[in-house]
């Protein structure tokens, strides 16, 4: 086997044991204070779009809450979501209609944490040709990383 | 173990993970997303912004009168294949068990550490061809833009992207007297890969 074929092996296969939710040994490594910010991709590219927000979540460590958020019908149609969200929560997509999505928050940390939801909605049916779909949303474990100069440090707890 | 050790070792491996996913990118940036793809063209997908630090599990899908996406397997586990990004602060990991015929499924995370996040354009080889198509002496396969009305082999199968997008195309093979045909019908266009003369 090549060195090539080794190094794909190796990064797959660590990636997956290092991002595995279930894997306690991250749990102390999640930075519990830093927020993923709200970027605005559930309104990517999408034609007159307008987003549409869930309210905070707060989670306990260890707890999973679900999340269903709904396009109004003014514009009945749900693309893309994003988030606003702490460094441990892990976000993902559980089930998707035309128009809404559901979504399920847990929490990987040993402190609690919040998510909110933003889901991007259209006049225009979603089309997944050239936009795909995001299914999650997690923080790399960043304690004591520094990443708070970059991107000033703010807790919403 | 102490638990300040134990943190260090697991931060340690998660460096070690970075480094490695890190260096793998590199080799994938100098590749094509249609090398070793026949009938193939590229699909430049949506940019999306990341924050620092962020990772996140993707589905990207070929479409239109190329819905195949190819998983060519530079190794055995088929990890990192017919797909290219455009920025270095990211590792783009290919999840090759979530794949089907149209579907590239990948974990992307933005290892980079600049105000205000990083963004990244994923572009995916994308075939007329199944991967699953007819193998032809030479690869010497071609394509005809209808039906070529042979006998047909088992049922035609229909293939959606998953939820309620109107994405959906449908297979069917024919066995032609100079081999099989695979056929697709996909939004009113009819085609047929077979081995050429």
């Amino acid at each position: 086997m090549s060195p090539k074929c080794m190094t794909s092996i190796m990064a797959g296969a660590l990636c997956a044991v290092v991002f595995a939710p279930s894997v306690s040994a991250e749990r102390p490594l999640y930075d519990t204070k830093r927020v993923l910010e709200h970027l605005g991709n559930e309104c990517g590219q999408v034609p007159a779009c307008q987003s549409v927000q869930s309210l905070p979540v707060l989670l306990n460590p260890d707890q999973v809450k679900v999340i269903a958020v709904d396009c109004p019908s003014s514009n009945p149609f749900v693309w893309h979501w994003d988030t606003r969200q702490h460094e441990h929560i892990h976000v993902k997509v559980v089930g998707r209609t035309r128009g809404a999505l559901t979504l399920s928050a847990s929490n990987l940390g040993d402190a609690s944490g919040s998510a909110q939801i933003f889901i991007g909605c259209s006049r225009e049916p979603f089309t997944v040709a050239g936009t795909g779909l995001m299914t999650s949303r997690l923080g790399v474990p960043s304690k004591g990383r520094k990443l708070e100069k970059e991107h000033g440090h703010r807790s919403e707890r | 173990m102490k638990p300040t050790i134990r943190r260090w070792t697991t931060t340690g491996l998660a460096l070690l993970v970075g480094a490695v996913a890190f260096i793998n990118n590199l080799e994938k940036l100098s590749a094509a997303p249609c090398d070793g793809v026949p009938l193939c063209e590229t699909q430049v997908m949506t940019p999306v912004h990341y924050w620092s630090w962020q990772t996140s599990g993707w589905a990207y899908y070929c479409s239109g009168d190329h819905p195949y996406y190819w998983n060519n397997g530079q190794s055995t586990l088929g990890f990192g294949n017919n797909f290219t990004w455009d920025n270095s602060c990211f590792s783009v990991t290919e999840n090759p068990f979530a794949e089907d015929a149209s579907k590239m499924d990948a974990t992307i995370t933005n290892w980079c550490i600049h105000r205000g996040g990083e963004d990244i354009t994923v572009t995916l080889g994308c075939s007329q061809q199944p991967q699953a198509g007819p193998s032809c002496p030479n690869n010497n396969t071609q394509v005809v833009f209808h039906d070529v009305k042979c006998p047909m082999q088992g049922s035609p199968q229909n293939h959606c992207a998953p939820g309620t997008f109107p994405v959906c195309y449908e297979t069917w093979t024919e066995q032609c007297s100079d081999g099989p045909a695979y056929c697709t019908a996909d939004q009113g266009a009819v085609w047929c890969v077979i081995c050429g003369q």
